[in-house]
């Protein structure tokens, strides 16, 4: 139960910071939420000789360092809203909502992962780790069917964390996270 | 509107050799086959504007709710198969390759069947609680109301997605550790087979090609 409560609360949290992320480009002081935490996402769209992909910079802002599975990254789940604008006659704006879930596949443990070298990176207090997502097909088809509409993507890096000393948590609490990164809103 | 869809693939992948232990080296790790199951839900929100506080910083109110939610449901069967089967040096090997598939066929199918009773018995259930949910949000524009009550309704939403995946994750972990992954079903390839002088020689007939039930 305890370690259900934890991990409650630190997803609150990382949401908290989350919005703080995203409203920290025209408001600096709201970043002080970051600071209470061990670690944040930030999702970005690059565009790179291979097209325009989408950049998740995880940073480690503990004292410790924290070692990733970084074929999680790979797994990040996007959760797109598409604003459709006002509804007629009135001031009801209407979305659409596109969201993948996490896959269900065969489980693999941490011990598991952590003895794959090309998967388990260690990342330094203070470190950034980067990594670049093709556009998936989601996204791509949904830019395609509505040209012209904001959309705004969240992504979700479900089992990222493999290690690590982050205050009173538990170390099996780790694996488990599904952090979300602040919005994109797509070009 | 159709609240749930269902698509199934069956994605092998070749493998060669000609001995046993050469083909289970080429075999996807940690498993040489597997069940993927990968949801998608859609729909659509509505956010209305809440009468304005006459005090404090964020007066600005705002409503979201589901409009309308569905699922989609690809399913990836992957299975290895041998290309070169015919290049086997006896059928001693080739049988061996036959009864291993046809085992881990039926593990395979198995997890399908966790997909099935779950898509017919739990999914509505999940998808009835998404379109029961509202949030409401608040900011100091009314912009920044509407954003704030449509992130929040998302989250409500992905937290329930997540639950749903964790209840089948959780199914699946299981039967994979009653059955140790397929090996108490057979589905373990013995390598250790070695062809002699008097063993009959190899069929020219395909390895049988993974089939599992959608």
């Amino acid at each position: 139960m305890k370690t259900l409560v934890t991990l409650a609360i630190l997803l609150t949290s990382l949401l908290l910071v989350g919005g703080a992320l995203n409203a920290a480009e025209t408001n600096s002081e709201k970043l002080s939420i970051a600071n209470e935490l061990p670690f944040r996402i930030l999702a970005a769209q690059v565009d790179t000789p291979d097209g325009s992909k989408i950049k998740l910079t995880f940073s480690n802002v503990s004292d410790a360092p924290v070692i990733i599975d970084q074929e999680a990254f790979r797994k990040a789940v996007p959760s797109i809203l598409v604003d459709l604008g006002l509804k007629d006659g009135s001031d009801t704006r209407v979305s659409k909502l596109f969201q993948k879930p996490i896959a269900i596949s065969r489980h693999i443990n941490r011990e598991q992962i952590a003895k794959d070298k090309a998967r388990a990176v260690t990342i330094k207090p203070n470190g950034k780790f980067e990594i670049f997502i093709p556009f998936a097909d989601i996204l791509t088809s949904t830019k395609d069917k509505f040209p012209g509409n904001t959309i705004k993507v969240k992504y979700i890096v479900p089992n990222l964390i493999l290690d690590g000393k982050f205050n009173e948590m538990l170390s099996d609490d780790l694996f488990g996270l599904q952090l979300i990164s602040n919005n994109v809103i797509l070009k | 509107m159709t609240e749930l869809a269902f698509v199934a693939a069956s994605c092998g992948y070749n493998v060669t050799g000609t001995t046993l232990e050469e083909v289970s080296s080429h075999f996807h790790t940690p498993y040489a086959a597997e069940v993927t199951t990968e949801p998608t839900g859609s729909g659509e929100l509505e956010t209305t504007t809440l009468p304005k506080l006459t005090t404090g910083e964020c007066p600005f109110q705002a409503r979201a709710t589901v409009k309308s939610y569905e699922v989609s449901l690809n399913q990836k069967v992957e299975l290895p198969n041998w290309t070169n089967r015919s290049e086997a040096p006896c059928a001693k090997i080739q049988d061996e390759w036959d009864r291993f598939i046809g085992c881990a066929n039926i593990h395979e199918n198995g997890h399908i069947s966790f997909n099935d009773d779950f898509i017919a018995n739990d999914l509505p259930g999940y998808i009835a609680r998404i379109k029961a949910l509202t949030a409401d949000g608040s900011g100091k524009t009314q912009q920044e109301a509407d954003d704030d009550a449509e992130a929040k309704l998302q989250q409500k939403i992905q937290e329930i997605a997540n639950e749903a995946t964790t209840k089948l994750q959780e199914k699946h972990d299981k039967y994979d550790d009653d059955t140790e992954h397929g090996a108490t079903q057979g589905a373990t390839l013995n390598t250790n087979i070695v062809c002699t002088e008097s063993d009959p020689a190899p069929t020219p007939t395909p390895s049988p090609t993974p089939n599992p039930t959608p």
